[in-house]
């Protein structure tokens, strides 16, 4: 078929696709699906962080990469390859309403792809110098952020003794600033100060903000296929050595959530405070088929010290630097870490060879406990592994293995694939030994680091039409070691099944329900623990109607239970909102009852925020929670944000403990931002 | 005065601020009270947001006594007038005796879109115990009404949205709602509904319709946390209803409802 006939006729049937979801939109949709299993011992905060730059920055159709379009996790293997087949056959796309032409792509495909995507228009070709297209470059924003918790909090007061009491403000100031264009370059610079934490000048120490962080990245030049100076994260092979925060694991993406994407060097923009690297990142081209990675990073981390031995026995994470306690730890520690990836690509095989290594200025020797007896103890360890990818038809294989000079290996492996039009289907085996180590691992696993851990997982999706589909998946775990609060070798299981159901483009209702087996410590009365197993059930409810162009309703119903020793305990929260466009106005207002038993049973809910901030609160105790985002467009050039959310309990006096305590049952949450756009 | 305030405790299945059941209707209350997707002249004191699925101005009027509790009886009357692509409405409800009692106004709006339904309804309540002065409160309730298909709704909303407190009682009791009911062709009615209160485990209830012979149905429903069974008769014409239903509660025993609603307008010929 003639091209430009073809385009046309696209755009003819378009209209009736063209629903107005917004990028914001369908992140909201995805990070509520995926975060929907939401674990305490997951930073979601930094997961959606990143997802959200992966997917607010929107890949050029012409040049993204069959690993990119994996990293979008929304698309199967058999999309993918029809998308690839596709613009071999034709040529570069003209215009993302193509999209509708590759065969095998679904309204909903395109629907849930275009918000991220676009294409160049190829007159725009790069052919100015690099300072001149950075400063003519158009795709940047400025983020200005305040937020502040209204009811005064112990850490405050006078009352609070001096040793915990917080140096600065209830205040927090966010700052972002980033120009990019996708395939070319990215500058960014981010700055924080968290509540409580103290705004100074003092070189050497602290520039203002207590936390700043600055990128500068390459892309595409020559045999330099990309260079990040200053924070950035590396992912490579299945993350069991250098992984970002960016992978899932397991949620209600059975399929393509347990494949780590081989992104190479990304820019950090996290305001999280740790779990980045800081140098010097680049990656070359050799020949056609090899690449070599090498990256190294020198920072200063917070710890806790041991007074007699001046030994480190424990690395802090949370970056708050708010008593005169945490002010100590700052920086006490410098964190070397050197790494190489020699990378071997030829058409359906991708595969690499690691090496890494890190070195602490002192010795870190955490305080001796059962479980954490295989733990790293000392200043240096070298890892050195190997990972191989191969895609074959509709399925694709992936696997990592690494091991810790003169201790643990590591290694996983899995499969998946579409094995009819219908079924998918995915399987990953995963074996790490408790002396394994590797401090920006992101593998998939039960717990939260590959270590100690032997497990099968088996995930499957199957679509009985375009308005039905089914997924599931059961994953089946032992951890040959003692783990916190199991002291004794354990084992345990997990399954999940999801119904999604879509009946017209505007309808969509959602039954999920997962149960996980774990052993647990019983509280002890003398020396020896008791272990049992606990089982935690869940099971969610809801639907979201999208009434007309300005107007959609939500509602859900979620609950748990939690039996340990023959106790069984339960919680339960209750959801309904509602969301209004119109014009420069963009409101999201939402009730939410909760009601649980303990916190075993805390219920996550996803909740809307402003842009490029996220809130997923854990519901604990009894009450009702309450919150709206306001978003009004200024002008193409600003916008802002006002978000309120408050929190009344039934069930206290006292809200929270330590610093953080609040007297009274209400809590007050305010947020502004602006967005400056050139 | 002992068995009144029984009466409130058990109505109300609150553990703090109190306020009586206000969902109505023999129809309603026969069903198990599984009542929010429904969409018949008792709506406006089941689901403020479904009362626009009424084309043709109605009146409403219910009355229920419990056997075992003379003075726990409930009384209500409301009224709701078509008005473009909604519907506007307005009751009186009343509970209690000398002794205890409660009673509101209310007026509401409810918007048809479609297949959707969403309205709000205020009401004006009061609370008068004997020997103590007069509690007054302003409360609003949210609703809403999906027909995904002819046969399949979905009703869901908040009552007292506004959290209102009644001062030095504390909050008066929010009550979140969603129900899904199956309507076959000519057939039986499913229905049902789940209700959460703080301070109270979730209830969940259930009620099946089925046409006994041309206008005349019979009804049954469950509720559990704490458990109800219900039973129940309506005849329909085509300008009137009668209902009436009867609910057994394990601590109070039956409690009787008997409901009356008279079309005004053009109906359609049925």
């Amino acid at each position: 078929m003639n091209r430009m006939y073809l385009l046309v006729h696209v755009l003819a049937v378009t209209s009736a696709v063209a629903q107005t979801l917004t990028t914001e939109d369908m992140l909201d949709h995805l990070a509520d699906e995926l975060l929907v299993t939401a674990e305490a011992d997951v930073s979601y905060d930094e997961l959606y962080e990143t997802l959200t730059h992966l997917l607010a920055n929107p890949v050029e159709l012409n040049q993204v990469s069959r690993e990119q379009l994996r990293a979008f996790i929304m698309l199967s293997e058999s999309e993918i390859n029809s998308f690839i087949n596709y613009r071999k056959e034709q040529g570069p796309f003209l215009n993302v309403l193509e999209l509708q032409a590759i065969p095998g792509w679904s309204e909903t495909t395109v629907r849930h792809v275009t918000p991220f995507v676009f294409v160049r228009d190829p007159a725009s070709r790069i052919d100015q110098g690099m300072v001149r297209r950075i400063w003519s470059e158009t795709n940047s924003y400025l983020t200005v952020r305040y937020e502040r918790t209204l009811e005064p909090k112990r850490g405050y007061g006078i009352s609070e003794d001096s040793s915990r009491r917080y140096a600065g403000s209830p205040d927090k100031y966010y700052l972002r600033y980033r120009i990019s264009r996708p395939g070319d370059f990215s500058v960014g610079f981010t700055a924080e100060k968290d509540p409580g934490e103290l705004l100074d000048w003092n070189p050497g120490v602290q520039y203002g903000f207590d936390f700043l962080s600055g990128h500068i990245q390459l892309m595409r030049k020559g045999r330099l296929e990309n260079l990040v100076i200053g924070d950035f994260q590396a992912q490579f092979g299945q993350g069991l050595q250098l992984g970002s925060v960016f992978g899932l694991g397991k949620t209600a993406q059975t399929i393509t959530g347990i494949r780590r994407s081989n992104l190479g060097f990304l820019p950090y923009m996290s305001a999280s405070e740790s779990y980045y690297l800081r140098g010097i990142a680049a990656s070359f081209r050799l020949t056609d088929r090899f690449r070599i990675h090498v990256f190294g990073s020198y920072k200063n981390r917070d710890a806790s010290t041991e007074s007699a031995t001046d030994d480190v026995s424990s690395l802090q994470s949370s970056g708050l630097h708010r008593t005169p306690h945490e002010l100590q730890g700052r920086a006490q520690i410098r964190d070397r870490d050197m790494g190489i990836v020699l990378q071997f690509k030829h058409r359906a095989v991708d595969a690499g060879i690691l090496g890494y290594e890190k070195n602490l200025s002192r010795p870190w020797i955490p305080n001796p406990t059962p479980y954490n007896q295989f733990q790293f103890r000392g200043n240096e360890f070298r890892n050195i592994g190997a990972y191989v990818n191969i895609s074959w038809s509709n399925v694709t294989f992936f696997s990592e293995v690494a091991h810790t000079a003169d201790h643990g290996n590591a290694f996983t492996a899995g499969l998946l694939g579409n094995f009819t039009a219908k079924l998918e289907m995915s399987w990953l085996y995963r074996s790490f030994d408790a002396n394994y180590f590797s401090e920006y691992a992101n593998a998939v696993a039960e717990g939260s680091a590959p270590q100690n851990e032997q497990g099968l997982y088996w995930g499957m999706k199957y679509a009985f039409s375009r308005k039905l589909s089914l997924s599931g998946y059961l994953d089946v775990f032992r951890f040959p070691w003692l783990r916190y609060r199991v002291y004794r070798p354990s084992t345990g299981n997990e399954w999940l099944l999801r119904v999604d159901y879509s009946p017209t483009k505007s309808m969509t209702f959602f039954l999920q329900a997962r149960e996980e087996t774990k052993d647990r410590n019983l509280s002890a009365d003398g020396p020896l623990y008791q272990v049992e197993p606990g089982t935690r059930r869940h099971a969610w409810l809801g639907g979201e109607l999208i009434l007309s162009p300005s107007l959609s309703i939500q509602a859900r119903v979620q609950g748990s239970q939690y039996e340990l020793d023959g106790v069984i305990t339960s919680g339960m929260a209750f959801t309904q909102g509602a969301s209004w466009k119109q014009g420069r106005w963009s409101i999201s207002a939402r009730y939410a009852l909760f009601d649980t038993d303990n916190y075993d049973n805390r219920q996550y809910v996803y909740e809307k925020d402003v842009w490029m901030a996220t809130s997923l609160p854990a519901y604990d105790g009894s009450g009702i929670r309450n919150y709206f985002v306001i978003h009004y467009t200024l002008s193409r050039h600003l916008d802002c944000w006002v978000r309120w959310a408050r929190t009344w309990y039934s069930d206290r006096e006292v809200i929270g403990s330590g610093g953080e305590e609040i007297a009274g049952n209400a809590r007050n949450d305010i947020k502004f931002q602006l967005r400056i756009r050139p | 005065m002992h068995s009144i305030l029984l009466a409130l405790l058990l109505f109300s299945m609150a553990t703090f601020g109190q306020s009586v059941n206000t969902r109505l209707g023999a129809r309603a209350a026969a069903l198990g009270y599984a009542s929010f997707a429904l969409t018949d002249e008792a709506t406006f004191f089941n689901n403020p947001g479904a009362s626009a699925w009424n084309s043709v101005a109605n009146g409403f009027f219910s009355y229920e006594v419990a056997a075992s509790l003379p003075g726990a009886n409930r009384t209500a009357a409301g009224i709701l007038i078509p008005v473009g692509s909604g519907c506007l409405g307005a009751g009186l409800f009343r509970f209690g005796d000398d002794l205890y009692s409660e009673q509101f106004l209310a007026a509401g709006f409810s918007h048809r879109l479609g297949n959707t339904s969403l309205g709000a309804r205020v009401q004006y309540v009061q609370y008068n115990a004997h020997g103590y002065e007069t509690r007054i409160a302003v409360t609003l309730d949210v609703g809403g009404l999906i027909k995904i298909t002819p046969e399949w709704s979905i009703g869901a909303g908040i009552s007292n949205v506004t959290q209102t407190f009644i001062a030095s009682e504390g909050p008066l009791p929010m009550i979140f709602s969603a129900a899904l009911a199956w309507q076959a062709p000519r057939g039986p009615l499913i229905t049902s509904e789940v209700e959460k209160q703080l301070g109270n485990p979730l209830r969940i209830k259930g009620g099946i319709e089925v046409p006994l012979y041309q206008k005349l149905f019979m009804r049954t429903g469950f509720g559990l946390n704490p458990v109800t069974l219900s039973l129940g008769l309506g005849a329909k014409t085509r300008r009137s209803s009668f209902d009436f239903s009867t609910t057994y509660h394990p601590s109070i025993g039956f409690f009787n409802q008997a409901s009356a609603a008279y079309r005004f307008g053009k109906t359609p010929s049925s």
